[in-house]
């Protein structure tokens, strides 16, 4: 295992966005998958995964089902919603932007 | 948010399915972690620790849940009613502080509101401006009707320009088979076009109606409906001094009156009024300036054109009719209720008026935040386990600022209650003045959205005003100084916030007493004062000779018969014949005087004050005679004129001489009057007019329509007065007013200061009882946290005359410090409204030394009642029970 790096403060919102933009996914899964496509270097907190999504589903970018996991047990999905996509480009245009900035600044100074 | 049985099921389910999510995740892990090759029980444990510290992840989770904020809030607010009513008597004595105070001021305000702020309940008021006139010589004053009509009928900047006399008139009515006495209103035939002013029934005057002279009149609702509310009352007729008026319209509820205070019964045209009255000058004379104009601006007027406007036609009636106009310039104000000359007034009045309430209400709040000082002491222990348990300092302010918010809303919406019933009474009511007789009143002081607007503002200030201080002070709970013990003992800062609240208290109740002293001080003055004349035993009655229908022939010789009357009545010693009473507030009439011969220097001719009266006028009024003679049997009407003179006039135009044998020329010059005598000085109009030069004309030369008939009595002239009003009921005529004494009419003369006096008493009394109970509870509290301290100082050996020496030398330094500054403040307050009292230095001692003195004995005397108590009790019950 590579050295983890913990998650961004308010850049977990713009990953889990993210992750459900693929498919519905329930709250371990979703940890689950940030951790591998960032080839285990983002090693989120799972403890404050569940209050992040908690504010997310109150805000309406995402909404939960109960459905059955891959291992037959009663878990619950969350799925994007339209204005969840909608804030998902906003929040990755802002991203962009902003990696850009810092790369920037970074390479001249 | 409520407990009900849905809400509560959803709640569970909610938890509920937190905790199989959590539940699901955690074994979702433990299967990873087996897979990972971890023994099962090790696999569960890492799966745990991974997720974290369980409990504060789920209370993480429940601050997301919707409603969570409302729920902690009603949780606070829940919380906090128990925490009051348990404390029930402290929380009543707050709610009762803080709703008294609050009345009061909703009060205040809503009479500012609907004295100040308030337009007008017409069409557009914004569009609505009042027009009078300004010369050199008066600031405000009113316009002619021949200028009214010159400005109506000339402008190009308003769509009409109304015109109405400020004032009312009262007189007997006949309806049908009814006889009552109506209040009348006379205004411009445009008056209620102008104003936009529909009928509730009928129609209002038109246009043209001033020309027309048709004797219509339309009645207002409160007086339709007095009269029956007859639905088909248009077209019957009144009769008003033996005029048949034909009944047009009435009037909207909601338009009272041209006057502001005071219901109309009736609304009669100008031309109608100049008719009935028979004063047709009112309507031809440039020099009588009665009326006020409202005019409406045209929708694409400016102020600035209008002014321009004004101003324009102002100059040409003045190069016109330079006698009457010169250098008269007419301005426009906005419209208010009350007309431009009295606003200034109004607003001082009501200014200090709401000051002091406001003073009141902020004894008020220092005695809620003291009470909330004290609630907070006995709770020290719950704020210690609230910190231990981890609360925040944010969370227990919240809590402690919810608390005081209940008690605010609570005394907030008692105060607005408690407000409402006098205002809604004193709305509409009929209130008997003195003299003038039953009037009805109408003053809309109901609330309306600007006067919740402004309680709500206050009941938060209160709220702030009353509550950070303590919530911020008993929030910070020192852990080390209470797990010695150290609190229990006096000397923490909180003693010295509680000291400075009773300092303002005192300071401020000293300062709303020094304005109770101010106004009674000033009101001792003013009775003080030597009108000139005696007013013991003096009664009058007042006869229209107009109304009664006389002519001068019929009217001189009804001046023979009631004398020969008034001579013939039991017990009186002295009659006379005057115009009117002394004191009325009214100037009666004044002339320009012309001196001859060598008197000042020829050139000026001062404008003197007058009154016609009989021979007898000195005598019964007991006004003494220095010089000359007073009017005899050899004056009449067919001999040369002659006046009598004040010694302020004889002394200021003929110093060191005798003026009695000169003559002056009055009025334009042409009327020779002889001087036969000197009278000495004396109140006129005002009492707290100054010493003036004034003239006494000889009734028989100037006759009047309007007559009063003033007799001296032997015993209290109380008992003549049924006498007097029906000597003049035998002679057939009639009375204008019902008859008084000399002392009720000069009482009346004193009714704006008894009133602000009584008004400011009561909300000094308001002020003295809410600081007493804040003194009261300040110093119980700081005794009660001490007990510990009495004790061990008792058990040294301190005796109770000790230990009260103690407290009331406390109690003195606080109380004379908030005593000095109230001094100090009612010296500047002093020193700001100086002009509204009569006779009052700037550092009035004789009102500043008994109050102070007064004070000081208040808060001593309160705090032996509040410290008592705890000095004879028991010191072993004190140094136990600390």
């Amino acid at each position: 295992m590579s050295p983890a790096v913990e998650v961004l403060q308010g850049t977990l919102d713009l990953l889990i966005l993210k992750t459900l933009a693929l498919e519905p996914m329930h709250g371990w899964g979703i940890a689950q998958r940030i951790q591998q496509v960032s080839r285990d270097i983002l090693q989120i907190q799972q403890g404050s995964l569940y209050p992040a999504l908690y504010r997310l589903e109150r805000k309406k970018w995402i909404r939960a089902e109960w459905g059955a996991s891959e291992n037959n047990r009663r878990a619950k999905f969350y799925a994007l919603t339209k204005t969840g996509r909608q804030q998902l480009e906003k929040e990755m245009a802002d991203w962009k932007q902003m990696s850009t900035a810092v790369a920037l600044i970074l390479q001249c100074v | 948010m409520t407990n009900s049985p849905r809400w509560f099921s959803r709640k569970k389910k909610w938890e509920q399915e937190m905790n199989d999510e959590l539940r699901f995740h955690i074994e979702r892990q433990t299967a990873e972690n087996i897979a990972a090759g971890l023994p099962p029980k090790e696999a569960r444990r890492q799966a745990v620790l991974q997720l974290g510290a369980l409990e504060g992840l789920k209370e993480d989770c429940r601050e997301q849940r919707s409603g969570f904020r409302l729920e902690s809030l009603y949780a606070d607010v829940r919380f906090g009613l128990r925490m009051l009513l348990k404390n029930w008597r402290l929380t009543s004595v707050a709610v009762f502080s803080l709703a008294v105070a609050m009345s009061v001021s909703v009060a205040g305000l809503s009479v500012f509101n609907a004295v100040l702020l308030r337009p007008p309940a017409v069409a557009a008021p914004d569009r609505l401006v009042t027009i009078y006139t300004r010369s050199p010589a008066d600031e405000f004053e009113n316009v002619s009707y021949p200028d009214y009509k010159y400005y109506r009928d000339n402008n190009r900047v308003f769509s009409g320009v109304g015109a109405f006399p400020n004032s009312i008139l009262k007189f007997d009515m006949t309806f049908g088979d009814r006889d009552d006495s109506a209040t009348i209103s006379a205004l411009s035939d445009n008056y209620f076009a102008v104003m936009g002013i529909r009928p509730a029934l009928g129609q209002m005057f038109v246009p043209g109606d001033d020309d027309k002279k048709t004797p219509g009149a339309v009645l207002s609702y409160s007086c339709w409906k007095r009269w029956g509310g007859d639905p088909g009352i248009i077209g019957k007729t009144l009769t008003l001094r033996r005029h048949r008026l034909t009944i047009l319209g009435v009037a909207p509820q909601n338009f009272p009156g041209t006057v502001f205070g005071f219901a109309s019964d009736v609304f009669i045209t100008l031309a109608t009024a100049a008719d009935i009255f028979q004063d047709p000058g009112s309507l031809t004379d440039r020099a009588q300036r009665g009326l006020l104009l409202v005019a409406r601006l045209k929708q694409d007027a400016t102020q600035q054109q209008a002014r321009a406007e004004l101003q324009t036609l102002s100059g040409q009636l003045a190069s016109a009719f330079p006698q009457a106009d010169k250098d008269r310039v007419a301005v426009f104000t906005n419209i208010s209720v009350l007309p431009p000359d009295s606003r200034s007034t109004a607003a001082l009045i009501s200014g200090v008026l709401i000051l002091i309430v406001l003073l009141v209400l902020l004894i008020a709040c220092a005695n809620v935040a003291n009470l909330l000082l004290g609630l907070a002491a006995g709770r020290r222990q719950e704020v210690l386990i609230r910190v231990a348990l981890g609360a925040t300092r944010g969370r227990l302010l919240r809590q402690l600022l919810t608390e005081t918010a209940i008690l605010c809303a609570a005394s907030g919406i008692a105060g607005f209650l408690i407000a409402m019933v006098p205002l809604v009474k004193l709305s509409h009511f009929n209130a008997t003045l003195p003299v003038l007789g039953a009037f009805e009143l109408a003053a809309n002081f109901r609330a309306d959205g600007t006067v919740l607007a402004m309680t709500l503002g206050l009941i938060f200030i209160a709220g702030l005003a009353a509550g950070l201080a303590p919530a911020l002070n008993s929030s910070k709970p020192n852990l080390a100084a209470a797990m010695t013990g150290e609190i229990a003992v006096g000397g923490t800062r909180k003693g010295v916030l509680r000291n400075a609240l009773v300092v303002i208290q005192v300071a401020v109740c000293t300062l709303v007493i020094v304005g109770v002293g101010l106004c009674l001080r000033s009101l001792h003055n003013l009775r003080a004062v030597n009108p000139g004349f005696t007013a013991r035993n003096i009664a009058a009655v007042m006869v229209d000779m107009q109304e009664s229908g006389y002519s001068e022939a019929q009217g001189r010789k009804f001046y023979e018969d009631i004398r020969r009357e008034a001579s013939q009545l039991y017990g009186v010693e002295s009659f006379c014949l005057a115009p009117a009473l002394p004191l009325g507030g009214n100037e009666w009439s004044a002339d320009e005087v012309h001196f001859t011969g060598a008197v000042g220097d020829g050139q000026q001719h001062p404008k003197i004050a007058y009154s016609p009266v009989d021979g007898n006028y000195f005598a019964t009024l007991g006004i003494p005679l220095l010089s000359g003679r007073t009017f005899g049997p050899s004056d009449s009407d067919k001999s040369p004129e002659v006046v009598v003179i004040n010694h302020k006039m004889a002394e200021t135009y003929w110093p060191g001489a005798d003026p009695v044998g000169t003559q002056v020329r009055v009025g334009d010059g042409s009327q020779m009057m002889t001087i036969i005598g000197v009278v000495g000085d004396g109140k006129y109009t005002d009492l707290d007019e100054p010493t003036r030069p004034y003239m006494y004309y000889n009734l028989v030369q100037h006759y009047q329509t309007g007559i009063a008939l003033i007799v001296r009595t032997q015993g209290n002239p109380r008992q003549w007065l049924g006498p007097l009003a029906q000597t003049v009921r035998k002679l057939g005529a009639k009375t204008v007013l019902v008859p008084v004494t000399l002392d009720e009419w000069m009482r009346f003369t004193l009714f704006v200061p008894i009133l602000t006096l009584e008004v400011v008493s009561g909300l000094g009394a308001f002020a003295l009882l809410l600081a007493a109970v804040g003194l009261y509870g300040a110093i119980f509290h700081s005794v009660n946290e001490r007990k510990k301290e009495i004790g061990i100082r008792v058990a040294l050996g301190a005796l109770p005359s000790h230990l009260l020496r103690l407290f009331l030398g406390q109690t003195a330094i606080i109380s004379g410090l908030g005593v000095l500054i109230g001094l100090l403040l009612g010296i500047a307050a002093t020193i700001i409204f100086n002009s509204q009292f009569y006779g009052i230095g700037p550092v009035e001692l004789r009102v500043l030394i008994p109050v102070a003195l007064f004070m000081l004995l208040i808060s001593t005397a309160i705090a032996y009642a509040a410290a008592r108590p705890w000095i004879n009790g028991s010191p072993m019950d004190a140094v136990r029970h600390a």
